[in-house]
This record gives structure tokens, C-alpha cells and sequence, in this order.
């Protein structure tokens, strides 16, 4: 299968545009590159639409490219969509060029001395490893309380220990639930004294922010057995990521913790099969950096009233993000607690209403996922006096009974990584 | 051959409630069995007997690592691990559960020092993994 690259240049860079354009060619790429038919001032959708459906941007950065809008525009489409983009300078920039505060520039292709056979060859190759192995899934829904962190905890930990899945969570809901789902508060407190969590990451400045050569080293194991056969870790949340949901932080914060957010995930995905992004509820500055990091969105949906209009909208704040609609491919619906014996006899029969009410749905209907996840009590987390020195006990897979429940999380987690699957 | 009234009440009382086809598959299965099979199959099935930990240190050891989630193969890991630990002794010890664990700790500690071993080992672990959320 070809795989597509999209190449956005200024006319000034057009010869090194050329050379790099044959150079992928003549490794099997389909390209796509910047040019009147995309640029069109009266549809901005083609642009998003072809810089979105690329496997990887590479960007030509020049002065020219510096002040183009057009190659902004480009840029931010890459950058919403989640593609990941390889940059290729050919002229020495100005220090305080938006490239340099938006792009990763010191892992860039240097072009400078003109478009030779081993710079190609290099932009070949980033381009090949720049996705990465890992897929990035988003635990997502507007509504609140439909079991987005216990899902995510629970169906990935039976990926790993059922089919020995690589699995890396983020916990990236203020809330940190899932964070205190797997670790005891003594634990978070020690993690949170070193500052090894995702403040330490966003956070660009200060004794509290962690250097972007330790993002590989700041997760936290969540299978400490010995004979556990794949990673399965966490990048612990923290409260203190309030700061990014309120307005108390500029815009330029904002934009160097969305960088340093994508080269965590960069970072992560080379060593997992997955990295699984535990999202906050409501659209925020934490719920774009999510919906333009992940690969693939999985809905949880209760059967319930609201949750309905959680998952509308939802596909409205992504598409907003975005710039495009969602991809039936990219985005699934998992039905969460059905065959809830304690629920009232007065609300009929909810499951098979919230079922029909998304499979019938023209947009919906093919992201419903054919597996639901039974009502269970080993997916409620109770207050107990018990204790897990390997955190990954704490999970239903591990727990007694709920054998229904434990089957379903296997059947649906395989069919979400097959589905996130390129 | 006719049955007297006796009879004929016993076989009304067994055959209430069942239909003429499945009295017939009745009557046949009675006739090709003797009375010791059919006795047989008529008692209720034999429950099983639970198989218990014979091994009181086991026991022991079972409740006392209770406060530890997991499988009882991990406990028998973290057991080994901090009485190697706390006893500065190199075990060559690969338990594959906690019976076992019992059978070779045995062979070098007392059952006494093996028990205390795993009180200082859940006090260790709640030191550290045990502490409850609390509110302000």
C-alpha cells in the first residue's frame, strides 16, 4: 500500500521541494504537496482535508516559509490532525520564528547546503519512523461519568494480559482518577515530589517542569510482577493541570506545552503498541491537546438520556478541532454497564433504547462497537482496607468473578486496537 | 396383567404431570435397567470435596498476606523477597505459590520466624502502598 506524505513549501524553496518530492517517490511515497489546487482561498476544508489525510507532513522551513500564512495554515492542520510533521530547513530562520516555538526543529533534516543524496536519504527515514509503532487512543465523551478512566484502565490492562499488549497510559484529566485508580496516595505523593507527572511535562518553565530528555524515564510501572512480559506504565496526573483548564495561562505556555505534549507522545509511542490518553470531561485546552494527538477516539456511552448528547457533542468539539468531520474509522462507541439488574424497572428497557438510538444514527451506527460491557462489581472501585503493591492488581482482569465483564473487556479491547490499527 | 388398585396408585402419583410420550421413554428406560442403576441415577450427584491447604503454615500465611491484592504466586514472590532482604540472605527460592513458598522457606527458617516475616511484610507494604484517601 502507498503511503501518502504531504510536502508544504513556498515557491522560494521550489527546487528543494522537487528533489525531496522524487527523493520520496522513488521510495514508494504518494505525494501530495502544497500548491494552487490546495490552496484555494475559498475552500480551507481541501487544505485540512489533504494535509489530514496524509501519514506524515514534511515542512520546507525557510524565511519565506516563515512568513507565509498559507504555510501556517498548513502547519496548524498537521498539527490539529494529529499527523506528525518533519521538518526540513533550507535557510537559516530568525531566532523567534513561529517555527521554531511550534516545531520540532532540533530533530529537523539541515537542507542548508543544498538538497544532497544523505539529507534526502534522512528525510526518507524520518519520515518512515516518524509514526512511530505505537497507535494513540483517546478515552473521550463531553458527558462525565460514563467510565472513561475505569474503562481505560480496565480494557487496556486486558490487552496486556491477555494478548501482551505494550500499553502506556496518560492521565490527563485534572480530576487524575486514573492516577488514583492504579497508585495509593503515598505514591502519588512521592511521584508528585519528584514532579514525575504530565505538569512537569506541559509545564515549560520552573523548578516543577521536566526536561524533555527525561520524558522517556518519568513513567511510573504499573505490572511490577516478575514475569510480566510487556510495559504497561503510566504518566501520572496531578491536579495541578486546573492551571491549563482556567484561564491563568498565556497563550505562549499553551503553545509550548502542546510542543512538549507531542514529544511525549512521540516518545512513548515508539516503545508501546499503545498509548491510551485518559481525557477530562467538557472541551479544553486539555480535551484538543487529546483529539489532535490521538489516532483513534473511543467513545464510552452509558445507557442513559444524556449520554447521547455527550456523544454529539463530542463529535462537534472534534470536528471543530480538526477542521474536517470525523472518520467513521477513526472514532469508536463503546456501550458501557449494560444489563444493569439494579437499575429501576421504570426506565424500561434502556439498553436496547441507547443501542438502536446509535445504530440507527447515520454517522454513529457503523462507530458502535458490537461488544458491550456487562454491568459488573469488580469495574466499581469501593473504599477498602486492602492494598496493592503491584498496581495492576487493583484491575478487574486480576480480580475475582465477573467473568462476563472480564470477557468483554478482552473481545472489546481487541477490537479497538484493531480497529485504531493503520 | 393388571395392576391392583395399590399399584395403580403408585405409578398415578410418579407419572402426574407428564405426558403420554414421555411415560412411554419412562417405562422403556425402567425396563431395559436394573434396580441398582436405576437406584443410582436416582440419587442426588455427590458433592465435590473441597480440597484444603493440609499445611497450617500455609494457612497461616494465607491470612496474613490477605491484605495484599494479587495472585497468591506473587505473595509468595514479595515474601521471599523481604525475608531475603530483612535477613541479609541470598535465597535461592523460586516459589510457585504460597504452599510451596511454606515447603522451601521451611527447609532454612523456623515456621514461627516465616510467620513473623510476613507480618513485617504486610506492615511494610501498608507502609508504603497502604495509606487511605483522606478529606481537608
Amino acid at each position: 500500500m502507498t503511503i501518502a506524505a504531504y510536502l508544504a513549501f513556498e515557491p522560494a524553496d521550489a527546487d528543494a521541494a522537487r528533489a525531496v518530492r522524487a527523493e520520496l517517490e522513488r521510495n514508494g511515497w504518494a505525494v501530495a504537496a502544497s500548491g494552487p489546487d490546495i490552496r484555494v482561498q475559498d475552500n480551507p476544508g481541501l487544505l485540512t482535508q489533504a494535509v489530514g489525510s496524509a501519514a506524515v507532513v514534511i515542512v520546507l522551513a525557510s524565511p519565506a516559509a516563515q512568513e507565509s500564512a498559507w504555510l501556517q495554515r498548513e502547519v496548524a492542520a498537521a498539527l490539529n490532525n494529529g499527523r506528525p510533521v518533519v521538518v526540513a530547513q533550507t535557510a537559516d530562520l530568525q531566532p523567534e520564528s513561529w517555527i521554531y516555538a511550534t516545531l520540532d526543529t532540533a530533530s529537523g533534516v539541515d537542507l542548508r547546503q543544498g538538497a544532497q543524496a544523505e539529507a534526502l536519504a534522512q528525510i526518507t527515514e524520518r519520515a518512515r519512523t516518524a509514526g512511530g509503532r505505537g497507535r494513540v487512543i483517546a478515552m473521550l465523551n463531553i458527558k462525565g461519568g460514563v467510565g472513561k478512566t475505569v474503562l481505560a484502565a480496565n480494557l487496556f490492562a486486558a490487552a496486556h494480559l491477555a494478548d501482551k499488549r505494550s500499553i502506556s497510559f496518560i492521565d490527563l484529566d485534572p480530576q487524575h482518577n486514573l492516577t488514583q485508580y492504579f497508585l495509593s496516595p503515598g505514591e502519588r505523593s512521592r511521584i508528585r515530589d519528584r514532579n514525575h507527572t504530565i505538569y512537569g511535562v506541559l509545564n515549560p518553565r520552573g523548578q516543577t517542569s521536566v526536561q524533555r530528555s527525561d520524558f522517556g524515564a518519568i513513567s511510573i510501572p504499573l505490572n511490577r510482577a516478575r514475569r510480566a512480559k510487556a510495559a504497561f506504565d503510566l504518566i501520572a496526573g496531578d491536579e495541578r493541570l486546573f492551571e491549563f483548564t482556567l484561564d491563568t495561562r498565556s497563550d505562549r505556555d499553551k503553545a509550548e506545552a502542546f510542543t512538549r505534549f507531542r514529544a511525549l507522545i512521540a516518545v512513548l509511542r515508539q516503545r508501546s503498541d499503545a498509548v491510551v490518553i485518559d481525557a477530562n470531561p467538557c472541551a479544553t485546552f486539555l480535551t484538543r491537546l487529546a483529539i489532535t494527538t490521538a489516532d483513534h477516539i473511543v467513545a464510552p456511552v452509558r445507557p442513559e438520556k444524556y449520554s447521547l448528547s455527550g456523544l454529539n457533542m463530542l463529535e462537534h468539539v472534534v470536528r471543530e478541532v480538526r477542521g474536517r468531520p470525523l472518520r467513521p474509522s477513526e472514532f469508536s462507541v463503546l456501550l458501557n454497564g449494560v444489563k444493569d439488574r439494579t437499575r429501576s424497572s421504570e426506565t424500561g428497557d434502556a439498553d436496547a433504547i441507547t443501542r438502536a438510538e446509535i445504530s440507527n444514527a447515520p454517522f454513529f451506527g457503523s462507530a458502535l462497537l458490537p461488544v458491550e460491557i456487562p454491568y459488573s462489581a469488580v469495574l466499581k472501585s469501593a473504599p477498602t482496607d486492602r492494598f496493592a503493591a503491584n498496581p495492576i492488581n487493583v484491575t478487574a482482569m486480576m480480580r475475582v468473578g465477573g467473568r462476563p465483564a472480564k470477557e468483554a473487556l478482552t473481545r472489546a479491547a481487541a477490537a479497538i486496537l484493531q480497529r485504531a490499527a493503520p | 396383567m393388571t395392576l391392583d388398585a395399590a399399584q395403580a396408585r403408585l405409578l398415578r402419583a410418579a407419572a402426574r404431570g407428564r405426558s403420554r410420550p414421555e411415560l412411554k421413554r419412562l417405562f422403556a428406560a425402567i425396563r431395559a435397567h436394573n434396580d441398582a442403576s436405576l437406584l443410582a441415577a436416582l440419587a442426588p450427584p455427590r458433592e465435590r470435596s473441597i480440597k484444603r491447604k493440609t499445611d497450617p503454615l500455609a494457612r497461616d500465611l494465607e491470612r496474613i498476606l490477605k491484605p495484599i491484592m494479587g495472585p497468591a504466586s506473587e505473595k509468595a514472590e514479595l515474601l521471599v523477597e523481604h525475608i531475603a532482604k530483612s535477613r541479609r540472605r541470598k535465597l535461592a527460592i523460586e516459589p510457585r505459590g504460597l504452599a510451596d513458598a511454606a515447603r522451601q522457606l521451611r527447609a532454612k527458617f523456623s515456621d514461627d520466624e516465616i510467620r513473623e516475616s510476613a507480618r513485617g511484610l504486610v506492615t511494610h507494604l501498608a507502609s508504603l502502598h497502604g495509606d487511605r484517601e483522606t478529606v481537608v
